[in-house]
């Protein structure tokens, strides 16, 4: 009965990990190796002329001129002008969002006064508002971190209220039932129930607001990312045109990882749900 | 004459030590454009360290009971009396059919809830959480996460949590009902010792009629909707109880015809509407 009860566990056990794992590492190794298989490629065929130098140059180019423009400091300059407008705009549109997001999931009156206002507005372009920032706020700072601002805001908002609304009404049961008073509910039910969802607006927030403050730089400003990009083109400097933009994926990408891991430290009792 | 005099002698004698009494409570409920009546004049009495089981048809409005006792809903008429605990607390806790412990919440966190809201010192969270998490058999889990429990330990986590209170009244909303046999049958076992050992008053809900008999010391039978009392039958099995033993008893069989009588009754006849 032991015996039998000791196989049964060792299949159970060695079976799923021998599988996957050997899976696994195909899977990396396939994800690593794809990229370089295509650089590769384009190394070739932009030294055999096979494609366009002057769109296409060869990553080699490239990265000489991501090296040229990382030792004269142009790029990390503006590099930090974008990280400081995203940031600023991020937490200028996202606080707020986050608060009114989360009053209006918990209060009806204030839902029913809002909602049809960030839903008349929302389908709005937010780039279409530019013009009108750059006339409120001029050239400065303003119109740029007002921008991201505007992108975080209505998806950190809407989120956050529907992560209040998600919340299983038995949880605001259980609190009643103990006695929980009207702040007691919203600190150990409300809040911590919505905050997955408050999380994942953000993290939708943050790109869109990279987008749209990139985009802002290119139209109206004298520095940033989007500026650089912007007289990349006018120059026809494509190698740094190329250069730029693989930082700018990398400001993306360092964003969302930012997010995410607040996410692992503020919401812990979903990471190994989420992450299995 | 005679009866003025019976009055005044049974009354008090009735009264002495009830925890609950329910009486001619009414509830509607609003189905799209239709009013259906939930409950209609429902009442009963329920004396310390008792043990009632609420069965009755899907529907029938055992739930709406349960919920108006626990304040969560309001009756439209009636009175719903329980006896007020002594430091002003609500004097129940309720253990819910569904999934109710906070996922955001630790093992402990869940257990020690109903204590940190009623400001009780430090010390003596951390004692009654661990007490009661060791007595529903979760010690070594403090810390886990609900999503790294089984349904069954999720619903002790949730039954250590009622009890950490130390609350006179325990309502319970079928809260075996999403457990597999084996599971039910080890969680009525100690529901039912625990019950017994802490001296609990205990208001149980559920449609498994073998339930009501195992773990109850009076099951009140409701009709279909609208939700009447229909009958109270006593259980004579003594207490403390080996729900397994109960089952082999060869009054379980006849009390089991009884009630499966007379709920068929209602199902047959489904709900009444006016």
């Amino acid at each position: 009965m032991a015996e039998q009860g000791a196989t049964l566990e060792r299949t159970g056990v060695q079976r799923p990990r021998w599988l996957p794992q050997a899976g696994a590492k195909t899977e990396a190794a396939v994800q690593v190796l794809s990229p370089i298989a295509l650089l590769l490629i384009w190394e070739i065929a932009a030294r055999a002329g096979w494609v366009d130098q002057r769109f296409f140059p060869a990553p080699s180019a490239i990265v000489r001129a991501f090296w040229d423009a990382i030792t004269t400091g142009v790029l990390l300059h503006h590099l930090k002008i974008t990280l400081w407008r995203v940031l600023l705009g991020t937490l200028i549109g996202g606080v707020p969002a986050v608060l009114i997001g989360l009053a209006m999931g918990l209060w009806r009156w204030l839902r029913l006064t809002l909602d049809p206002i960030i839903a008349a507005t929302y389908p709005l372009p937010k780039s279409a508002l530019f013009p009108l920032l750059l006339l409120i706020f001029g050239l400065g700072e303003g119109s740029k971190v007002s921008m991201v601002a505007i992108g975080v805001f209505y998806l950190a908002v809407t989120n956050a209220m529907e992560g209040v609304l998600a919340i299983s009404p038995v949880y605001f049961d259980v609190a009643k039932t103990f006695g929980a008073r009207r702040w007691d509910v919203i600190r150990t039910v409300a809040l911590p129930g919505a905050m997955p969802l408050v999380l994942a607006g953000l993290r939708l927030g943050v790109g869109t607001g990279l987008i749209l403050g990139v985009l802002a730089e290119m139209l109206g400003a004298r520095d940033g990312l989007g500026y650089l990009l912007w007289s990349a083109w006018q120059t026809f400097s494509v190698s740094s045109l190329w250069a730029t933009l693989f930082v700018t994926a990398v400001l993306g990408f360092a964003s969302v990882q930012l997010v995410d891991f607040l996410r692992r430290v503020l919401v812990p009792w979903q990471r190994t749900a989420g992450r299995r | 004459m005679h009866e003025a005099l019976s009055e005044p002698r049974t009354a008090p004698v009735a009264q002495r030590d009830v925890v609950v009494r329910v009486r001619d409570v009414v509830k509607h409920f609003m189905h799209g454009r239709r009013q259906l009546c939930a409950l209609d004049r429902v009442g009963f009495e329920l004396r310390e360290g008792r043990f009632l089981v609420i069965v009755g048809p899907s529907g029938c409005g055992k739930t709406t009971l349960l919920r108006i006792l626990a304040g969560l809903e309001r009756q439209d008429s009636g009175e719903v009396w329980m006896r007020p605990s002594r430091d002003g607390h609500p004097p129940f806790a309720m253990v819910f059919q569904e999934q109710s412990v906070f996922p955001w919440m630790t093992v402990r966190e869940n257990v020690a809830y109903g204590l940190r809201l009623r400001r009780v010192r430090g010390r003596d969270i951390e004692e009654r959480a661990a007490h009661w998490i060791r007595k529903v058999g979760l010690a070594g889990f403090e810390r886990a996460y609900p999503h790294q429990l089984s349904g069954g330990m999720k619903q002790r986590v949730s039954i250590a949590r009622a009890f950490a209170v130390d609350p006179d009244v325990l309502l319970m909303d079928e809260p075996f009902s999403a457990l597999d046999e084996q599971m039910r049958t080890i969680l009525q076992q100690e529901v039912s010792t625990l019950c017994e050992e802490q001296q609990k008053t205990v208001i149980f809900v559920t449609h498994s009629i073998d339930e009501a008999i195992t773990l109850g010391d009076e099951v009140l039978v409701m009709t279909h909707r609208p939700g009447q009392v229909k009958r109270l039958i006593p259980i004579p099995f003594p207490r403390p109880r080996d729900v397994v033993e109960v089952r082999a008893d060869p009054r379980y069989g006849e009390l089991y015809e009884e009630i499966w009588g007379l709920i068929a009754e209602e199902v047959r006849r489904g709900p009444r509407e006016a």
